[in-house]
């Protein structure tokens, strides 16, 4: 119903939002695999932590603790996940060093893997 | 340096790219956010704001951070029609939320002011960034996809931008239309990129109130830029949203 605006606006179908991240930038370089843990980040319905395996710069593996004592959880959080780290993974090929608009869990998330991600870079 | 803290109910995380002077920067900055959340949380009782409401405590004899952060809501409230309003919850004010980008946008400045000049806040899915990380031109930021958690809907960047985003999927909180108390439709999120990122976060609450009119709204906003998201998909931009 808006569609009389993009005079002034930019409107843009997002059929397929992931096709801007295509810009994977290559950073090959031949390295020990390190494991680094991100701190354990509350959220609404517990805590996440995220380990990091480094190769380099190049990030190889990501797994993550997260609640999983109440039915709820275990649910919500067997979805979450496995989205999560796609999203990260994809953050990663565009290169991103933050993602707003986040929800609780992926922002918890978020923050476990930024401090390991920061630690990974000391 | 990088440190994260639960405060103001939500991950606070802060990086500070000069070493030097990260640590006591950070500790400043948080020092900061603990003392607002003190003085302004709701859900204290000893709070200055909750003395404000209760009546105990007169608006005069407030904290001058307490009656400044007031008069930009009030300053808001006009600026959007209504659509942000520290009245809406219906038990006196709330400002938290104009206190959570504010209180951002000071911890920022308490970080230059210790010498930072490469530092990025995130604070509850909303961004403040200054400079630049290492081996980069900007700071870039995905935008989450309301629907598609998996995804990123826009990147933005920049050298010197907060980034706000309102939306249904943020903190579960739901935002309401003052004016007719019901949720928007038609909307999934809006995010507001500019200068402050208190100004941000409320300019980003009252176009998401706005539903579908929203965009019409953000296009004449003056010094911030907005990326609506409508249920049917259709994304839109204002000219300068620094998309990357």
């Amino acid at each position: 119903m808006n569609k009389a605006i993009p005079a002034v606006l930019t409107a843009v179908a997002l059929a397929a939002p992931g096709a801007a991240l295509a810009k994977t930038k290559p950073k090959k370089k031949a390295a020990v695999v390190r494991t680094i843990q991100g701190p354990s980040v509350g959220m609404q319905w517990g805590n996440i932590q995220v380990t990091v395996k480094v190769k380099g710069k190049k990030i190889v593996a990501i797994s993550a603790t997260y609640p999983t004592e109440r039915p709820r959880s275990q649910f919500i959080n067997s979805q979450a996940i496995p989205w999560l780290r796609q999203e990260v993974l994809k953050a990663q090929s565009a290169n991103v060093q933050l993602i707003g608009g986040a929800t609780m869990t992926s922002q918890a998330y978020a923050q476990s893997l930024q401090a390991a991600l920061n630690a990974a870079k000391a | 340096m990088h440190r994260l803290e639960h405060v103001m109910g939500m991950p606070v995380g802060i990086d500070v790219r000069e070493d030097e002077v990260s640590g006591a920067a950070i500790g400043e900055a948080f020092d900061w956010l603990r003392f607002v959340d003190l003085t302004f949380s709701t859900y204290s009782d000893a709070s200055e704001i909750s003395r404000v409401n209760s009546g105990e405590l007169a608006l005069r004899d407030a904290h001058p951070d307490v009656r400044a952060v007031l008069e930009q809501c009030e300053w808001l409230r006009e600026r959007t029609g209504g659509y942000f309003d520290v009245h809406a919850a219906g038990n006196g004010l709330d400002p938290s939320g104009l206190v959570k980008g504010w209180s951002v946008d000071r911890a920022g400045a308490v970080l230059s002011a210790y010498g930072a000049r490469n530092w990025s806040i995130y604070a509850g899915g909303d961004v403040l960034v200054h400079g630049r990380p290492e081996d980069e031109e900007h700071w870039s930021i995905g935008i989450q996809h309301p629907t598609l958690p998996h995804e990123i809907a826009a990147v933005v960047q920049g050298n010197d931008l907060a980034v706000a985003t309102s939306g249904e999927y943020e903190r579960g909180q739901h935002v309401l239309d003052p004016h007719t108390r019901r949720a928007p439709v038609g909307v999934l999120s809006v995010t507001i990129t500019g200068p402050e990122l208190g100004t941000a976060d409320a300019l980003a609450t009252a176009a998401f109130a706005m539903g579908t009119d929203g965009p019409r709204w953000t296009a004449q906003l003056d010094g911030y830029e907005a990326l609506t998201i409508l249920a049917d998909g259709t994304v839109f931009s204002t000219p300068g949203f620094p998309r990357g």
